[in-house]
């Protein structure tokens, strides 16, 4: 059993970018088998695979850093799905897989003859999902969204700032990422209610409805209290915690998040920080009254840290049984922070092309199961001879007639790699 | 219709921690048993209230987060808590454990008497930073991991001199992880089950930080946060821009197709605002990125005559990826989410009566995910799942 719990299972991958691809790389990390069809121009090209930062900071369709990390360990192959003979090949794939993951507009996998209505007829118990921006029913079905769009539109953009300013922005796709691990949670509902009931499945997501379904119990108190939930910092929104803040820290751009719950872990603050006149006050010694005084607090705490490095400040809290963490940059994660070197959650990887790179591995350790990044992205139709030979007993003869028609492509050498 | 996992059953230890996790088990209908403590589960004492009652069976956090979910008491300190505990373990498929690392074991719940009641039982611990390392004793919280996971060194302004890194709001961290506890237990079950996950909340942040680490990887450098939009390493043209009422739209530039360019134009253009962007030399990929600090001017100065929502939709018609910057209450008369079902009644009984929930954003087609069932009063099912007045 050294295997990932997913093999076995193999997925026929039309998602594009990180919200769509990002759910089959999760897969992959679990054991399945994804077989990527792209193509090195539209309709069929993944755009990400152009994108920055590129390796020698040469572009090139195996050559983008960002397009290596979301698709690790993943097989390509390269249909040009623009043509009759490359959807019939695609056609030919679906009894083949367990699942079926696309995140084109909707309506284009229809008019390519391989929506679930077409796919369950190959395959009665298909998992499908169709990935878009607003799903693919309702008034905004149309609409098109990448990360920031989901953000804006569910009310997580509006929530995440500095209050009487401008939104902050969330600075990332952060709904590319959780709509890529909604996905792949949607798939899993789907291969585990065939487990039980051996029926196909069809999943239609939304990102953006994705987004409106993380804001938590904000969606409750805007429904039940009619509240209007406006920012406040970094301050806890409902105050369950207080003290709750990032403080300056010495240094240049140096931050410490402190958040505080227990009258324990008020106590432990107190004493680290010297603040034996706070710690002597009873009404501070609850939640309540903190809240009360949470400018001076504030204030206090800020004058501490603004004297301190913040890695150590952060260990002497820690060590006084205080949730407290440095504002990490990426460069801190992979360099400066022990646990994160322990769990081994950055990977290597060599590839002739991209050379030795850093990869984000599964954040999952699963007892007697091999759980993570198996092996670099692939090159653009690495393995489209492998894949139609063994799935679908497609002879060399027959290869080389499709490639030569540009119905289908590989790239079976690294001089070709390089060059595309 | 059936809920989607409506054959599972799943026991959840309250907590902070497992307990989104728990509710995307309980929306998809796997029997979640929630087990809490003498006195309660902590969330029961979580902000915000239901109409200003502060009390432990008015928390709007624990409504939001236990919906379809059982309740029982169990004092796992106790003899007969641990023997019921095992006994619920027994019929389960998955263990839900967001206890602190050897949490369980110090209470006398060992792993070797978890895999005696059921060897097939998917166990999952969700802890702050894992079972072991130099860290695994630490605390953490939803700011505390969204500091340490990169998220908040992303977020914030750039316009304002030493302004503080922004975390974001709704308990993120706790989705990140526990979403992730989701997949790997879904995913365990299809290799027969029988096993012990170890997942931590740091790990799952740190890994959801987007280009940053290729970024880093490849170039050396470290993104930066920039006001309203996304952290990078060089100055970006802003893309958030303020709308005439007031509200705020995200009109980000990226991909732009010649037609969606045309259309945005030509709209400009009918308001007399298009300026010099009727100009074909910016379809010149070079002079579209030399000028783009101007065009987000021109664009920010027609985004200020028209609302947000007037823009949002103008936009989307002519193939661009704007959006108005909703508040949360704005999602409440949505016309799309209204067409998608997205909001659901529960029947609280009395006195609160029915009630408006947010359901789920999972569509399906032969089953459903959707919550049914209003968050359990403590204890609520307690009798029936330590099998009092029954043979046991």
């Amino acid at each position: 059993m050294s295997g990932g719990p997913l093999d076995g299972v193999r997925v026929l991958d039309f998602t594009r970018h990180l919200a769509g691809a990002g759910s089959t790389r999760i897969l992959a990390t679990l054991g399945a088998e994804i077989l990527r069809i792209e193509w090195p121009h539209p309709p069929a090209l993944d755009f990400l695979r152009l994108s920055g930062p590129h390796a020698d900071g040469r572009p090139g369709m195996n050559r983008g850093g960002f397009f290596a990390q979301i698709n690790v360990g993943k097989r390509s192959v390269a249909i040009d799905m623009a043509t009759d003979a490359g959807k019939d090949i695609a056609r030919e794939l679906i009894p083949h897989c367990d699942v079926i993951a696309e995140s084109f507009s909707p309506g284009v996998m229809k008019r390519w003859g391989l929506d679930y209505e077409a796919a369950r007829a190959l395959r009665a118990d298909v998992i499908y999902l169709s990935a878009s921006g607003f799903g693919q029913t309702g008034p905004y079905a149309g609409y098109r969204s990448v990360g920031p769009t989901a953000q804006a539109y569910s009310g997580l953009t509006a929530t995440s700032g500095l209050p009487e300013r401008e939104p902050a922005g969330w600075g990332f796709s952060y709904m590319d990422h959780m709509g890529a691990v909604m996905n792949a949670a949607a798939i899993l509902m789907g291969l585990e209610r065939r487990r039980a009931t051996g029926e196909g499945e069809f999943f239609d997501a939304g990102q953006s409805q994705h987004g409106c379904a993380l804001l938590g119990p904000m969606l409750l108190d805007v429904s039940l209290n009619g509240s209007r939930v406006r920012p406040k910092g970094n301050r806890d929104l409902y105050g369950n915690f207080c003290p709750n803040n990032a403080y300056r820290c010495r240094g240049e751009d140096s931050w410490l998040a402190i958040s505080v719950r227990e009258p324990e872990e008020w106590a432990a603050l107190c004493a680290v920080t010297g603040a034996d006149d706070l710690a002597g006050r009873a009404e501070l010694a609850t939640l309540a009254g903190r809240l009360a005084h949470e400018d001076a607090i504030d204030a206090r705490i800020g004058a501490w840290t603004r004297e301190r490095d913040a890695r150590a400040a952060m260990a002497a809290l820690q060590a006084a049984g205080v949730p407290a963490g440095v504002a990490q940059t990426v460069e801190d994660k992979v360099r400066r922070d022990p646990q994160l070197t322990f769990r081994g959650l950055y990977t290597t990887l060599g590839d002739p092309v991209l050379g030795e790179r850093l990869y984000e591995d599964a954040p999952v350790r699963m007892e007697g199961f091999t759980v993570g990044v198996p092996g670099p992205s692939p090159w653009l139709g690495a393995d489209t001879r492998d894949v139609l030979r063994d799935l679908l007993g497609y002879s060399d003869e027959t290869l080389e007639r499709l490639k030569a028609e540009a119905i289908i492509d590989d790239a079976i050498t690294l001089e070709e790699a390089q060059r595309a | 219709m059936t809920g989607t996992l409506e054959h599972l059953t799943v026991v959840e230890l309250t907590g902070p921690r497992t307990e989104w996790c728990g509710k995307l088990f309980a929306q998809a209908g796997a029997r979640v048993a929630l087990v809490e403590p003498p006195g309660g589960a902590e969330t029961r004492g979580y902000a915000p209230w239901f109409r200003g009652r502060e009390d432990a069976g008015s928390s709007l956090h624990f409504w939001h987060y236990h919906t379809d979910k059982e309740s029982a008491v169990l004092d796992l300190a106790g003899e007969a808590g641990r023997a019921a505990f095992l006994r619920l373990l027994a019929e389960a498929d998955v263990l839900l454990d967001g206890s602190e690392p050897g949490g369980l074991a110090a209470l006398g719940v060992t792993r070797d008497l978890i895999e005696a009641a059921n060897g097939r039982l998917v166990h999952v611990a969700l802890t702050p930073f894992g079972q072991e390392g130099p860290m695994a004793s630490w605390k953490g919280s939803d700011l505390v991991h969204q500091a340490l996971g990169g998220q908040m060194m992303m977020n914030g302004y750039d316009d304002m001199p030493a302004s503080p890194p922004i975390n974001g709001q709704g308990n993120q961290a706790g989705h990140m992880a526990g979403s992730w506890a989701f997949i790997a237990a879904l995913a365990a079950l299809q290799a027969g089950g029988g096993t012990f996950i170890d997942l931590s909340v740091h790990d799952a942040c740190a890994g959801m930080t987007e280009n940053a680490l290729p970024q880093y990887d490849y170039t050396g450098t470290v993104v930066t946060r920039r006001t309203g939009r996304h952290a990078s390493i060089a100055p970006t043209p802003a893309w958030q821009h303020r709308a005439a009422d007031g509200r705020y739209v995200n009109a980000q530039l990226v991909n732009v197709s010649p037609r969606a360019w045309e259309g945005l134009v030509s709209w400009l253009d009918e308001h007399g605002m298009a300026e010099d962007l009727t100009d074909p030399r910016y379809f010149v990929p070079e002079i579209f990125r030399e000028e783009a600090d101007h065009i987000s001017e021109v664009i920010g100065r027609f985004v200020a005559t028209k609302t947000a929502d007037e823009v949002f939709h103008g936009a989307q018609a002519r193939a661009l990826i704007f959006s108005a910057v909703l508040n949360p209450e704005d999602l409440l008369d949505d016309p799309h989410l209204a067409a998608r079902d997205f909001w659901i009644e529960l029947d609280h009984g009395e006195p609160e009566g029915t009630l408006r929930h947010a359901g789920s954003a999972f569509v399906a087609e032969h089953s459903e995910v959707r919550p049914r069932r209003r968050a359990p009063r403590l204890d609520e099912h307690g009798a029936a799942i330590r099998g009092e007045g029954a043979d046991a």
